[in-house]
C-alpha cells in the first residue's frame, strides 16, 4: 500500500489546479527575490494593471506612478499570497486598494458615495425607441470615462471594463453592495449624458 | 409616467443581477415605455462597450524603473550585469563567455596531453636508457671477467717462465723482455682508458687483446724455452 501515491490523481497541464500552483510557485520565487520571477509577474500583468490604474486615475503620468507603487506594494506583501485565488487576482486587489488610496490623499474631497447632479433628465435625452441601436466607439467611452468624477470612474473601471462583482467592489470601497449598484448605475446615467452631450450618436 | 423608480432596475437587468419578479415588473414596463427602452439600450451599449476596451499596453522602460526601486528596496538581488542591458546583448555575452570558457578548456585539455605526452617520453627514455646503462654494465664486468682470467693466465704462465729464466741466453732474454714491456705498456694503456671511461668499448677489446697477445708470448716463449 505504500505506493499508493502512484494512482492519486495528478494536476492536469493546463488545468486550473495546476496553474494555481505554478503562480504560487512563481510568486514564492519573487517574494525570495528572484529577479527573474519579479519580471515575470510583471510583464504577465503589466498592461492590464496599467490599463486599470489609467482608467481609474484618469492620467497617463499617475497612471505610471501608481502602476509602480501598486506593484511595490504588491512585491512587499506577496508572501502573504496564499494561492487561494489566482495571483492576477490578488494583484488586482492590492493595486487597485493602492490606486483608491492615493486618490482619496491626492484628492481629500474625494468620495466614492459622492452624489453627482446628473443635470440632463435621463428621460429627456433619450432617442425615441424607434431609433436605431446607438453605436459607440471606445475611444468615445475611454474619453467619457476620464470626464466622470474619480467616485464613479472607479465603480465603472471595475464592474464594466474589468469585470469585479458588486460583493468585491463593495469590500474595496467598504460599502454595501447596495451602495455599490447605486453607484454604477449613476455612472452609467452620467456616461450616458457625457457621450449623448459629445456629439450626435451614430445610427446603424 | 414616472419612470424614476424604474431607471436603477435597469442596470440591475442588464447586469443579471435582478429578481425575476422585479425583472417581469420591468419588462412590462418596457413595453409600455419608449423613454426606459432608449435608456435600457443605451446603458447595455455602455456596458458591454466598456467591457470591450482594449488594456493600454504600460511603458517598456517600466520594469526597469521598477527593478531599480525593488533593488534599492533590497526586494530583488542584484544580478552582476547592469539592469540595462537587454536580452540578446546579455545573451551574446553570455555566448561570448562560454566561447572563452570552451576555448581555455580545449587549451588546458591540450596541455594537458601534452605534459601526458612529455612524461610517456621521459618514461620511455628512461626505460631506454636504464636497458642501455645495464647493457654497458654487462659489457664491462664481461671485459673485467675476461682481463682477470687472462691475468691469471699470464701470471701462472710468467711464473713457470721465471724458473726457466737462468736456462736464456741474455741477449734473447733481453729480447722477450723487451717485447714483453711493450705489451705491457699496452696493457697498462688500454687500463687506464677503460678506467677513465668505461664505456669505451674499443679501450676494453684493446686491453683483452693486449693481455691475449701477451699470454700469447708468454706461451710461445715457454713452448721454444721447452723446445
Amino acid at each position: 500500500m505504500k505506493n499508493m501515491n502512484f494512482f492519486r490523481k495528478r494536476p492536469k497541464p493546463g488545468g486550473a489546479a495546476e496553474n494555481l500552483r505554478l503562480e504560487k510557485e512563481l510568486a514564492a520565487r519573487a517574494a525570495a527575490g528572484e529577479d527573474t520571477a519579479c519580471e515575470e509577474i510583471f510583464m504577465r500583468y503589466k498592461d492590464r494593471i496599467f490599463s486599470l490604474c489609467l482608467r481609474m486615475a484618469g492620467d497617463y503620468h499617475l497612471a505610471e506612478d501608481l502602476l509602480q507603487d501598486g506593484f511595490m506594494r504588491a512585491f512587499r506583501n506577496l508572501a502573504q499570497f496564499r494561492g487561494d485565488s489566482a495571483l492576477g487576482t490578488w494583484l488586482y486587489r492590492v493595486v487597485a486598494n493602492n490606486v483608491i488610496s492615493r486618490l482619496r490623499q491626492s484628492d481629500p474631497a474625494w468620495e466614492p458615495l459622492e452624489e453627482v447632479e446628473i443635470r440632463t433628465d435621463p428621460y429627456s435625452a433619450s432617442m425615441p425607441a424607434e431609433a436605431a441601436p446607438q453605436v459607440w466607439q471606445s475611444v468615445d467611452l475611454e474619453k467619457a470615462m476620464a470626464e466622470l468624477p474619480a467616485g464613479y470612474r472607479a465603480v465603472l473601471v471595475l464592474h464594466d471594463v474589468e469585470g469585479w462583482e458588486h460583493e468585491e467592489i463593495a469590500a474595496l470601497q467598504r460599502c454595501s453592495v447596495g451602495t455599490s449598484k447605486s453607484q454604477l448605475h449613476k455612472a452609467r446615467l452620467k456616461m450616458r449624458e457625457l457621450l449623448l452631450g459629445r456629439k450626435q450618436p451614430q445610427r446603424s | 409616467m414616472n419612470c424614476k423608480p424604474w431607471s436603477e432596475n435597469i442596470s440591475e437587468w442588464i447586469d443579471g443581477t435582478l429578481s425575476r419578479d422585479r425583472e417581469e415588473a420591468l419588462r412590462s414596463h418596457l413595453r409600455d415605455c419608449a423613454a426606459c427602452q432608449s435608456l435600457e439600450r443605451d446603458l447595455r451599449q455602455i456596458a458591454s462597450g466598456c467591457r470591450q476596451i482594449k488594456p493600454v499596453p504600460a511603458g517598456a522602460e517600466q520594469w526597469s524603473a521598477l527593478r531599480r526601486r525593488l533593488q534599492a528596496d533590497g526586494l530583488i538581488t542584484a544580478l552582476p550585469f547592469p539592469v540595462s542591458v537587454n536580452r540578446s546583448a546579455l545573451l551574446e555575452g553570455l555566448e561570448r563567455q562560454l566561447l572563452f570558457y570552451r576555448r581555455l578548456a580545449y587549451g588546458a585539455l591540450a596541455a594537458c596531453l601534452v605534459l601526458v605526452g612529455v612524461g610517456i617520453g621521459a618514461y620511455w627514455r628512461a626505460d631506454r636508457t636504464g636497458q642501455a646503462d645495464a647493457a654497458l654494465l654487462a659489457r664491462q664486468m664481461e671485459v673485467q671477467l675476461t682481463v682477470m682470467q687472462l691475468q691469471k693466465a699470464i701470471t701462472h704462465v710468467a711464473l713457470a717462465l721465471e724458473k726457466s729464466k737462468a736456462e736464456w741466453h741474455p741477449e734473447e732474454w733481453a729480447v722477450v723482455e723487451a717485447n714483453l714491456a711493450a705489451l705491457d705498456k699496452a696493457i697498462s694503456e688500454s687500463h687506464r682508458l677503460v678506467q677513465k671511461n668505461p664505456a669505451d668499448e674499443d679501450a676494453g677489446n684493446f686491453l683483452i687483446q693486449a693481455c691475449q697477445k701477451k699470454l700469447a708470448v708468454l706461451k710461445s716463449v715457454l713452448n721454444v724455452n721447452g723446445i
